[in-house]
């Protein structure tokens, strides 16, 4: 999808990074606070915006959530909007930053625009609950505002770096056939502490009955089972990386690759964290990846520049293999 | 683990990726209780039919270095890799032992050859 395209000017990604992480958060907020305005007259001199296990605890006048509305969005846009203009020379950074923005802009606004919508035309707000389907759909507009900001900022189309230092090499004839594999699993500590996260959010919803905190815990136990444990493939069709179950799966095909090396990852270090990430800073800034533990790394950088990270044991001899295949590729 | 087939070679394709199954399994590319690729996935990435590759992990069963399991697939047995760790612990004894008689490597080669035969 993404190929090669001519340089984009700095000017237009800065508008870019501002259009996604300053005013599409403000605009979705903005869009919010005008509706709940909109509706001053339907809606009860106090309306619930806060709910807790037993209904409805925390009300305010309807004019206060707008303003509310309008603030958090203004906050966020600007939290946004700075962090993402510090990362803009890291598109991939600055792409996570707005959709991060957005998404919160529009998680926020949609659960409060759709909890007061509730209450048009009702006397008392006391007896309102906020249904868990809510939540889901506010979820859903988050993500199609994450969607946007990530659309409105593209990943970068640098020339790549032409140093030819050193390059990882695998001498394999063009008749052989090839491939290098293996899995990695996530570090033990981060595991054991996923995993009591996960249970005690379960034991907890099964205590008191919020049996959204036990849905929860399910989707995230599925999604820590999902990705528990990556196969890493390098063959003739490029880099592949997979998911226990086959999913998630991620491919570069071998045309999308520039150069493979090696280097050393120390995941709160240099990524902050353990699992899928983006660096903000350190040497491996604006690379992505699989950082299931710490030590040597295939990193890829693609033709479009991106940097792409796989934290894997015999980090070297992948990268000999890519490099030399790349070379070997006839479709270039 | 990387795998080469070298389809010019006379041996059969299966059994390259036999080898060189042994030789990952032997390098400690592969531990006990870790899956080997999917024949599927494995046939795909090398080219080959998907019927070769299970050929290979039948070899690999026979021999005891794997288990092949429905929905499991193959996995490295606790044999394979003590079995491996013998032979290298061996190869250490025996290095450690030449060196103190005083013999180079190419002399300890040419009567491991001799024994081959």
């Amino acid at each position: 999808m993404n190929n090669a395209r001519p340089p984009r000017s700095q000017q237009s990604q800065v508008v870019r990074i501002a259009l996604a992480a300053g005013a599409l958060p403000l605009a979705v907020a903005g869009v919010g606070a005008v509706a709940v305005w909109s509706w001053r007259d339907d809606l009860p001199s106090r309306v619930a915006t806060r709910w807790g296990a037993d209904g409805a605890n925390g009300f305010s006048t309807p004019a206060s959530v707008g303003w509310l509305l309008l603030g958090t969005g203004l906050l966020v846009a600007a939290a946004g909007l700075a962090l993402a203009l510090l990362a803009r020379d890291e598109p991939a950074l600055a792409r996570a930053v707005s959709g991060t923005a957005a998404g919160t802009s529009g998680f926020a606004t949609a659960l409060v625009v759709a909890s007061v919508e509730r209450q048009r035309g009702i006397a008392d707000s006391a007896v309102t609950t906020l249904p868990g389907w809510m939540v889901g759909s506010a979820l859903v507009a988050a993500s199609v505002c994450a969607a946007v900001a990530v659309w409105l900022v593209p990943p970068r189309s640098a020339t790549p770096s032409t140093a030819d230092a050193e390059r990882f090499r695998l001498p394999i004839s063009a008749t052989e056939r090839v491939v290098w594999t293996r899995s990695v699993a996530t570090a033990g500590v981060p595991t054991v502490i996923l995993v009591a996260g996960i249970g005690v959010t379960a034991v907890v919803g099964m205590a008191t009955g919020t049996w959204v905190l036990v849905v929860v815990a399910a989707l995230l136990a599925a999604l820590v089972a999902l990705m528990i444990s990556i196969r890493v493939t390098v063959d003739r069709d490029g880099l592949a990386i997979t998911g226990r179950f086959g999913w998630p799966r991620q491919h570069t095909p071998l045309r999308e690759v520039h150069r493979a090396d090696v280097a050393m990852v120390r995941p709160i270090r240099d990524f902050g964290g353990y699992g899928y990430r983006i660096a903000a800073l350190g040497p491996l800034r604006g690379a992505s990846g699989f950082v299931l533990r710490g030590g040597p790394a295939l990193v890829v950088e693609r033709v479009d520049g991106r940097r792409m990270v796989v934290v894997v044991d015999d980090a070297a001899t992948a990268a000999g293999l890519l490099n030399v295949l790349v070379e070997q590729d006839v479709s270039r | 683990m990387l795998i080469r087939l070298d389809p010019d070679s006379a041996e059969p394709l299966f059994a390259q990726l036999a080898s060189a199954v042994r030789g990952a399994i032997a390098r400690g590319d592969v531990d006990t209780g870790e899956r080997l690729p999917p024949a599927r996935d494995l046939a795909e990435s090398l080219g080959l039919n998907v019927h070769t590759v299970l050929r290979g992990y039948q070899v690999l069963r026979d021999e005891g270095l794997v288990d092949l399991r429905r929905g499991r697939g193959a996995v490295v047995t606790a044999g394979a890799v003590d079995g491996q760790a013998a032979l290298r612990q061996g190869l250490v004894d025996l290095v450690t032992h030449a060196r103190r008689l005083g013999l180079s490597a190419d002399e300890l080669v040419g009567l491991i050859r001799t024994e081959y035969r």
